[in-house]
């Protein structure tokens, strides 16, 4: 039984009897006030401008909602609300978060699989948002994606050799050579060549990642976005696909964003990880980091959700367990967002502090002088507290 | 109120738990077959194990072990299709020999079992109450006022506040670790003897599964049921269990204490699994460990051990392609699988004490 | 390689119970390219089975044994009819023998003879040719159509779904005899009007069924995958969308074939059928109308004629179906 439980819903837990005020903030560069320039200066603290490929300024993704018997919008799902992060070349952004968060949605807006409601997304200089249709067909050949699913990933009716040559197709690339680049990816990707002609349904789930992976890379991308690709996965097979990840990264230079909600596989690839939660990014710091000194209370929840395979460990970690659901995306809380599951906000109360700002105010992505906690956390209340 | 009451025709031959000493459910030499189009699939092997009073066993597989498909053998809901072979004793009787009628009784009284999408198993038009003390009253005489006292206590029991108000409320009401705990409570209503739990946290977000978890530890220590935990995930099974067996290709690869088996693993898979996870409280190394090869078919089973192919240290040609391995039992209740098990407990021990 | 043990593909339990996720077994690859692999990291991947969805496909067709006898008896009655040349007398060359009116089947007309004294036998083989490319006919245009407007529908979504389906609902009200009574003023009473005809009232049902399915389609990873490498929509469409579909079309086009002969025989029956001299199956019972009682043989073959016909094709519609989608629950 774990030594250490902290369970709001269940009443109990430790009451901090320590009157604790809002955490001072680092002064801002002078970009500017507005809260999207606040968080571009504190994610630039951990990609630097000059060094990143990607650069995402408050994107905003709403989902319409309609009702009524005329069929108009009477609310939004707020899918992705003002997300602000970097990539850097040849480095891997691990996006972590819960069902529902909108971290696949961010996935697709980088692509433009989704039309974005608001806000920028700069790929090596180019806005993506208002690229025209020539712009976008090149920015095609340069981000690509591999998804989680193997099975519906892959078109069942196409040869393997169709589906990882689509992309040259579609671009007119094939006819030179187009062949003998299949052959090399698929080496590339451990697979045997000779296999091309055959169908999907023939490969095993790790196999068809693979084919996956390689026609994301037949284009000869620079950075791909990673939806879940290991998490429909046995274990066993998992780790051959995560190696193969990290080996092509090393050998193409290329620039992941790898989107997870496995935190162990997201820390042992990424090198800078983001949290998400209902939209947002709650907290954002290299891996190590992050596992290290998680400062946001969502993050330690998280963290101390997650199982490790080692039972004594296990048994003797500080767990935290969330009450209920979290809220709806149409209708989020006011202010900070997880402040109606927060269980360090409950703590506080419970010793005496005053939490209102935490329903008045948003808090933003920033750098907070609390602890050792020296990365951008969006919470008011930061404080460090180790759960690994 | 309740509809087709069971008679407790299979229960009244069985022993009650208190009476019974030793394991609860001896599986003895089960396998199990289904014929397909392309051939016979082989999805238990000839496995033997045991689940005894009011223990946690988890049972760790990855897709194509067997593991479901052994707890629908204990709980005889396997398809008619299935070709079952072996002895499932439960308190001394076989399961296997029973009908369907006497299998019905046993369901919910003493047997239960909750799986992966419970969700969907709560009917939304009946409170949770209701549907609780419904599948009391299928096992139960009690009256009204007994009835109450029990849902309430059942819900205390998986650890959902304030009870009474919850229970007059609607599955949609409630969150969703919440109806997660709800169908734990109505599985555990009769106070059964084994409760099987089907990868009850797969499809969950960490965050819910963490609840769930919680859940069948509160079961586990304030029931004296015994709780079989069946998931592909390690890091559930250290946090949750206490004996673990590792099943692969149908077969069993080593049965150990959660200790012995993640800390002196002596089954190659197993430590190959263990070696090949990632870990969220380690450094990042440069690569993972892997294990080789792709899970094997059930329907062209290799040969001698089915490990073989994907073994970092197999014989082949030699003694692992060519003979089955034996569960030998290689330190008290611990068994391994593997023709080289003493050579690997033995390395283990060594490094131990080495450092 | 051919000395490796063939390894199995991944099965499944269809039916009966749970889907047992298996994957195919490892093969032993040469050594030198094992080590090679093992070295740079890769997995020595596995050997899949050479089973193409072909041969999947025929193996499944073949258990259907009631198919394979519509086939047959499909492939027999083209055969006679197109081939009617060989042993029946056209039509247009039969002449008119009062003597031989209305005779029963016998050795010289193994169908008897019609109120002119002609050879049913040929008749009713020739006017198979009718029948059956009107059936062909409709059911390849019915398809085409129905499929085209179906998959955009599904693709394109917002207005053009509505426009599109509201037509459909348009065209369901329109009554065919109706339809066709004013084309054959219009136009000659051929086979290809009613061809036309036909198919512009049959598509609905085939482009609904697509219209589905490229709507579950269009949100699988592999179509988002097409789209995020540059593909336009009728590049997702013919080369994603269709080729998914093919289970049902197929049946749809078998289907369509049988509901196309009746109806044409219905219409014909009418007296709303092609124009003489040409024969149908349907003309041919129209020329019985009158005389069925005394003269059974004039009704009789034209009608086990279509009878025979409709019932292979819906035979050879369901084999299609299961050889073709064996998970889809009926």
């Amino acid at each position: 039984m774990a030594s250490d439980t902290i369970d709001p819903a269940a009443g109990d837990g430790p009451a901090e009897t320590e009157v604790t005020p809002p955490i001072d903030l680092v002064p801002g560069d002078g970009d500017g006030d507005t809260a999207a320039a606040v968080e571009a200066a504190a994610v630039a603290t951990l990609v630097r401008e000059d060094t990143a490929i990607l650069r995402v300024n408050d994107l905003v993704k709403n989902f319409p909602v309609t009702g009524g018997l005329l069929r108009r919008q009477v609310g939004a799902v707020q899918a992705v609300s003002g997300v602000t992060f970097s990539i850097a070349r040849h480095q891997t952004l691990g996006l972590v978060g819960e069902s529902g968060c909108g971290k696949s949605t961010t996935g697709r807006l980088v692509l433009r699989l989704l039309a974005a409601t608001s806000g920028s997304i700069e790929f090596d200089g180019i806005d993506v948002l208002r690229a025209s249709g020539r712009e976008m067909r090149a920015l095609r050949r340069r981000i690509q994606i591999v998804f989680q699913d193997p099975f519906a990933s892959l078109n069942p009716r196409m040869t393997v050799d169709a589906i990882v040559s689509e992309p040259m197709r579609i671009h007119g690339l094939y006819k030179n050579g187009g062949k003998d680049r299949v052959r090399e990816l698929m080496e590339l990707v451990g697979l045997k060549p000779e296999h091309v002609n055959r169908f999907p349904h023939e490969f095993s789930g790790g196999q068809r990642q693979r084919i996956g992976i390689a026609r994301a890379l037949s284009l000869d991308p620079e950075l791909l976005v990673l939806d879940e690709p290991v998490s429909a996965l046995d274990v066993s097979i998992q780790a051959g696909v995560v190696n193969l990840l990290e080996e092509l990264q090393d050998e193409l230079g290329l620039a992941y964003l790898f989107i997870a909600h496995d935190l162990a596989v997201v820390r042992h690839i990424s090198d800078v990880v983001a949290v998400m939660y209902l939209g947002k990014i709650v907290e954002m710091a290299s891996a190590d980091d992050l596992y290290e000194h998680p400062g946001h209370p969502y993050t330690q929840a998280l963290m101390s959700a997650v199982p490790v395979p080692d039972p004594i460990k296990q048994r003797e970690r500080l767990r935290i367990i969330l009450p209920g659901d979290p809220p709806s995306p149409v209708d989020p809380p006011s202010g900070c967002r997880f402040r109606t599951r927060c269980w360090h906000r409950q703590q506080l109360e419970d010793g005496g502090t005053d939490t209102s700002i935490c329903a008045e105010e948003e808090p933003l992505l920033q750098i907070r002088r609390a602890d050792d906690v020296e990365h951008p956390v969006a919470c008011h209340f930061t404080r460090e507290r180790a759960v690994v | 109120m309740a509809f087709g009451k069971r008679d407790g025709l299979a229960v009244e031959i069985l022993p009650e738990r208190a009476n019974w000493a030793g394991p609860l459910i001896e599986v003895r030499e089960l396998s199990v077959q289904f014929p397909t189009e392309d051939g016979t699939v082989k999805a238990v092997d000839n496995l033997s194990f045991e689940i005894r009073p009011n223990e946690v066993l988890g049972i760790v597989g990855e897709s194509g072990s067997g593991k479901s498909v052994t707890s629908l053998a204990i709980m005889g809901l396997l398809p008619k299709s299935a070709n079952i072979t072996g002895e499932i004793l439960f308190c001394g009787q076989n399961l296997l020999a029973m009908s369907e009628r006497q299998l019905q009784d046993l369901r919910g009284r003493r047997l239960a079992m909750i799986f992966q999408d419970s969700l969907a198993a709560l009917n939304p038009v009946y409170t949770v109450g209701w549907q609780i003390s419904e599948a009391i009253e299928l096992h139960q005489e009690l009256d009204k006022a007994a009835l109450k006292d029990r849902v309430i206590e059942l819900l205390n029991i998986v650890g959902i506040p304030n009870p009474k108000a919850r229970a007059d409320q609607y599955p949609h009401e409630y969150s969703g670790g919440m109806r997660q705990r709800a169908m734990i409570a109505m599985s555990i209503a009769n106070d059964p003897d084994v409760l099987i739990a089907d990868e009850p946290t797969t499809a969950l977000d960490v965050t819910i599964q963490a609840q769930v978890l919680d859940t069948l530890e509160r079961v586990e220590s304030k029931t004296s049921s015994a709780v079989v935990l069946i998931t592909h995930d390690l890091g559930v099974v250290a946090g949750v269990t206490q004996r673990v067996m590792v099943m692969y290709a149908g077969r069993s690869a080593e049965i150990g204490s959660v200790n012995e088996v993640f800390y002196e693993p002596c089954h190659p898979y197993t430590q190959g699994l263990l070696a090949s996870l990632p870990r969220i409280d380690r450094r990042t190394s440069e690569r993972l460990h892997r294990i080789a090869g792709q899970p094997p078919s059930l329907v062209h089973v290799p040969p001698g051990c089915p490990f073989n192919p994907r073994c970092p240290m197999a014989e082949t040609p030699g003694i692992c392609d060519q003979e089955r391995p034996p569960l030998i039992e290689i330190a008290p209740h611990h068994w391994s699988a593997c023709h080289f098990a003493e050579r690997l407990i033995s390395e283990v021990k060594d490094r131990q004490y080495g450092q | 390689m051919s000395d490796i043990p063939k390894a199995d593909e991944r099965s499944s339990v269809d039916d009966d119970g749970l889907a047992i996720d298996t994957a195919v077994a490892p093969d032993e690859p040469g050594a030198p390219l094992a080590a090679a692999l093992e070295a740079a990291g890769l997995e020595a991947t596995a050997e899949p089975v050479p089973l193409s969805q072909r041969q999947l496909f025929l193996r499944r067709f073949k258990r259907h044994k009631l198919a394979i006898v519509s086939l047959a008896v499909l492939i027999l009655i083209f055969v006679l009819c197109f081939g009617a040349s060989w042993f029946a007398t056209s039509p247009s060359d039969q002449r008119s023998d009062l003597s031989l009116k209305n005779m029963p089947p016998s050795l010289d007309h193994p169908f008897g003879t019609d109120y002119n004294g002609r050879d049913m036998a040929s008749r009713v083989l020739y006017g198979g040719q009718i029948s059956l490319r009107i059936g062909v006919g409709v059911a390849i245009v019915s398809t085409l159509l129905g499929t085209t407007m179906g998959a955009i529908a599904g693709l394109y979504g917002k207005w053009i779904d509505q426009v599109l389906m509201r037509i459909t609902d348009l065209v369901l009200i329109l009554p065919a005899i109706a339809v066709l009574a004013v084309a054959f003023q219009r136009w000659e009473a051929s086979p290809t009007t009613i061809v036309l005809v036909l198919a512009a009232l049959f598509w609905m049902p085939i482009a609904r069924v697509v219209r589905g399915l490229t709507l579950s389609l269009k949100e699988k990873e592999f179509v988002e995958g097409a789209r995020a490498a540059g593909a336009s929509g009728p590049r997702i469409i013919l080369r994603h969308i269709l080729p998914n579909c093919i289970g049902p079309i197929m049946v749809n086009l078998t289907l369509q074939i049988a509901v196309a002969i009746i109806t044409e025989s219905t219409l014909s029956f009418l007296g709303l059928g092609v124009a003489k001299p040409e024969i149908s199956w349907g003309t041919l019972l129209y020329d019985a109308r009158s005389s069925y009682n005394q003269n059974i043989h004039l009704i009789l073959f034209p009608g086990m004629a279509i009878l025979l016909t409709v019932l292979a094709v819906n035979a050879l519609g369901d084999g299609l179906r299961d050889a073709l989608d064996p998970h889809a629950k009926h």
